[in-house]
C-alpha cells in the first residue's frame, strides 16, 4: 500500500510543474532513481497474470518491431512482424514460436501489415516507400500485386503511411504524410494495381490511422497528427459530400480503433500526448476522457512523467483493454487495465516484460496476447489460470478499495 | 517576438523508428495577443459576441457560404482560430464542406458552460509543438511586452512539458536556446 501512496503524491507534486527551479534538474536524478523502485511495487491490484508462453528476439542485432499482424485460429497463431530494418518475418505459433521466413520486402519503413480477411495465406505491406504489396505465403518472396500512385510523379512516389483494407475486401485506403502541401487519403480497388482516386482536402498534416468499420463497408475513419478525426462515407462522389463529420480531438492522433457497440458508433483514440479519448462519432465532445495522469495511476507508474499507453483493444460492447506501461527501466513495466461503466480500473500484469511495447494484438477466445516493441522481441502471452483463483477475499476488498473514479 | 529554440538530440536508431512528438500546450499568458478568434455560434453564442465586440457568424451566414471553396477558403484565411457551438460544430462539414479542415482550422467547442472570453483566451495560449524528422524545435513563446516572469513561467510550462514526453526526459535535449525575432538567441542548456 505504501508504494501506492508515494506514487500519488508524486503525481500529485509533479502536477504544478512550472515555478520549481530545481526540478528541471532533478528529472534526471529521479529518473535513475526509478529505474530502481518501479518493479518493487505491489502487484496485489492486478487480479490476473499473463505469462509467458513463447518468446523470441528477430534479430541479434538491434533492430525494433514495428508493426504487428495476427491471425487467430484455435491455438494456431499466424503473425507477422514489421521491423525498422525494413523487412518481415513471418512466424507460426503453436506451442512456440516457429520463425517461417523473412524477406526485405521493402526500400523504407514498413507502416502497416494487413491480413487478407478470408484468406490466411495473404497480407498487405504497406511502407514509406510508397507501394503497397500483397504477399502469398505460399510464394513467400514474390508479391503479387504491387498498389502505387503514380498519377503525378513516375519516380516519385507517395509515401504511405498507413492504410486499411475495407471489410467487404474491396478497397484499399491508405493516408500519406504531408507531400508539398497536401496529405493524400487514396483509393485502391484489390484487384488493380492502378490507383482510382483520392481526397486531399480533408487534412492538413500526416495521415496517421485509418479504419474501415468491420460491419460497414462505406464507413472509414481517418486521424491525422492536425489533431481531426475525420468521418467519412466512401460511396459519395466526391470528397465534399464523402465527409460526413470531423471530430476535433486537439492533439496528434496516434491510434484510432472502432469500438464494438451496437450501432458501430462510437471511436477510441490514442492521441500523442498519451491521453485516451472515447468519441461517438456524431458527438461534438469526446463522452470519456483520460490524461496521462489518470492512466499512470491506474496502471501503478510511479511518475505519470513515464507513463505511456501501447494500445487498447475492444473486447466487447461494454468493455475495452487498454495496454498501459513505464517506459522507465527499460519498459519492463506493463499492465493491462479494463475500461467498463465509465471507469477504468486495474485489469492484468504482465509478467517478466522485457521491452518496451509498440504494437499489440489479442485474442478474445483464448484470452492471449502477443506483444512486439523496441527490443526486437516478440512475445506471447497467456493467462495464468492458478493466479486467479490464488486471490483471497482480503485483497479483493483493498482491490475495490482503491479503484479509481474519473 | 521572443522565440525559443531547443535543439533536442536523439539516438540515430530513434529517428530510424520515427518516434516524433506533437503536442499542445497551454501557456500560462498569452503569447500572442493579436490572435483573431472567429465565432460560429448559435443564437445565445451570437449575442455575445455581439456584445463583447467579438466577430461572430451564425448558421445562415454559414449556410449562404454554400460549399463554395474560394469563399471558405477566405473565411479561413481571414481568421486565426474558430471555435463553434455543440449544435453547430456537427453541421460543419455539411455546411462548409472540408475547408476549414483543409485550412487547419476546424473549430474548437465553444459549450455554454464555459465563459466565451476565458475560452478564447485559452486557444490563443495554446501553442502547437511538432518534432518530425527535423531534431529541431522552434516555437513562439511570449512576446517582448511581456514582463520577465511571465515569459520565465512560459519558458518553464512549456520545456518541462516537452521533456516530460521525451523518453529519456533531458538526457535527449542537446541544447535549449531562446531568442527574439531579430536578436541574437541566448543560450539555456
Amino acid at each position: 500500500m505504501k508504494s501506492h501512496n508515494d506514487c500519488m503524491m508524486n503525481n500529485a507534486s509533479s502536477d504544478d510543474g512550472s515555478n520549481e527551479d530545481d526540478e528541471e534538474q532533478s528529472v534526471v536524478e529521479e529518473n535513475i532513481e526509478e529505474l530502481e523502485n518501479e518493479f518493487s511495487e505491489t502487484d496485489s491490484f492486478f487480479n490476473k497474470t499473463y505469462q509467458i508462453l513463447s518468446e523470441e528476439a528477430v534479430s541479434l542485432k538491434n533492430i525494433y518491431v514495428l508493426q504487428l499482424e495476427t491471425h487467430f485460429q484455435n491455438k494456431n497463431i499466424k503473425l507477422v512482424a514489421g521491423l525498422s530494418n525494413f523487412s518481415f518475418i513471418v512466424y507460426n505459433v503453436d506451442d512456440h514460436l516457429h520463425a517461417n521466413f523473412s524477406h526485405a520486402a521493402h526500400d523504407n519503413v514498413i507502416t502497416g501489415l494487413k491480413f487478407v480477411s478470408d484468406n490466411e495465406n495473404l497480407f498487405y505491406s504497406g511502407s514509406l516507400d510508397g507501394t503497397i504489396k500483397l504477399w502469398d505465403m505460399r510464394t513467400k518472396t514474390k508479391p503479387s500485386i504491387i498498389f502505387k500512385d503514380d498519377t503525378d510523379d513516375k519516380e516519385k512516389l507517395k509515401p504511405i503511411n498507413c492504410f486499411d483494407v475495407s471489410c467487404d475486401n474491396k478497397f484499399i485506403c491508405a493516408g500519406t504524410p504531408l507531400v508539398e502541401a497536401d496529405s493524400y487519403l487514396l483509393f485502391w480497388d484489390i484487384r488493380k494495381s492502378s490507383v482510382l482516386g483520392g481526397y486531399w482536402e480533408s487534412h492538413t498534416d500526416d495521415i496517421t490511422q485509418i479504419k474501415f468499420n468491420s460491419n460497414h463497408s462505406n464507413s472509414m475513419l481517418s486521424g491525422s497528427t492536425d489533431g481531426l478525426i475525420n468521418i467519412f462515407d466512401v460511396s459519395q462522389s466526391s470528397e465534399d459530400d464523402a465527409l460526413q463529420n470531423s471530430l476535433n480531438v486537439g492533439t496528434a492522433i496516434r491510434k484510432l480503433e472502432w469500438l464494438h457497440d451496437k450501432n458501430d458508433s462510437t471511436v477510441g483514440c490514442i492521441t500523442d500526448m498519451e491521453t485516451l479519448q472515447l468519441w461517438k462519432i456524431d458527438d461534438a465532445q469526446p463522452f470519456q476522457h483520460f490524461t496521462r495522469e489518470n492512466i499512470g495511476s491506474i496502471a501503478r507508474v510511479k511518475s505519470y512523467d513515464n507513463t505511456y499507453i501501447a494500445d487498447i483493444h475492444p473486447v466487447n460492447e461494454n468493455e475495452i483493454t487498454i495496454i498501459a506501461g513505464s517506459n522507465a527501466n527499460k519498459g519492463n513495466h506493463l499492465k493491462s487495465l479494463v475500461y467498463s461503466d465509465s471507469e477504468i480500473h486495474p485489469s492484468a500484469n504482465f509478467e517478466n516484460n522485457k521491452q518496451l511495447i509498440r504494437c499489440t494484438s489479442y485474442d478474445k477466445t483464448n484470452d492471449m496476447f502477443v506483444t512486439a516493441g523496441e527490443s526486437g522481441i516478440i512475445t506471447v502471452w497467456i493467462i495464468n489460470d492458478q493466479s486467479n483463483g490464488k486471490i483471497d477475499m482480503k485483497e479483493r476488498v483493498q482491490k475495490t478499495k482503491y479503484r479509481f473514479k474519473i | 517576438m521572443i522565440r525559443k529554440k531547443t535543439n533536442v538530440s536523439q539516438e540515430l536508431l530513434i529517428q530510424n523508428c520515427s518516434t516524433w512528438y506533437n503536442f499542445q500546450v497551454r501557456l500560462k499568458h498569452i503569447p500572442r495577443p493579436k490572435m483573431k478568434v472567429c465565432i460560429l455560434g448559435d443564437q445565445q453564442h451570437c449575442d455575445e459576441a455581439k456584445a463583447n465586440n467579438i466577430p461572430f457568424m451564425d448558421v445562415e451566414a454559414l449556410k449562404k457560404l454554400n460549399k463554395n471553396k474560394k469563399l471558405v477558403k477566405k473565411l479561413a484565411k481571414k481568421y486565426d482560430a474558430f471555435l463553434a457551438s455543440d449544435a453547430l460544430i456537427k453541421q460543419i462539414p455539411r455546411l462548409l464542406g472540408p475547408g476549414l479542415n483543409k485550412a487547419g482550422k476546424f473549430p474548437g467547442l465553444l459549450s455554454h458552460q464555459e465563459s466565451m472570453l476565458q475560452k478564447i483566451d485559452e486557444v490563443k495560449a495554446t501553442i502547437k509543438f511538432q518534432m518530425k524528422k527535423v531534431l529541431c524545435l522552434c516555437v513562439a513563446i511570449g512576446n517582448v511586452g511581456m514582463s520577465v516572469d511571465e515569459l520565465v513561467q512560459n519558458v518553464h510550462l512549456s520545456i518541462n512539458f516537452l521533456v516530460s514526453l521525451l523518453k529519456k526526459h533531458w538526457q535527449n535535449v542537446r541544447s535549449l536556446h531562446i531568442k527574439s525575432t531579430m536578436g541574437p538567441s541566448q543560450r539555456l542548456y
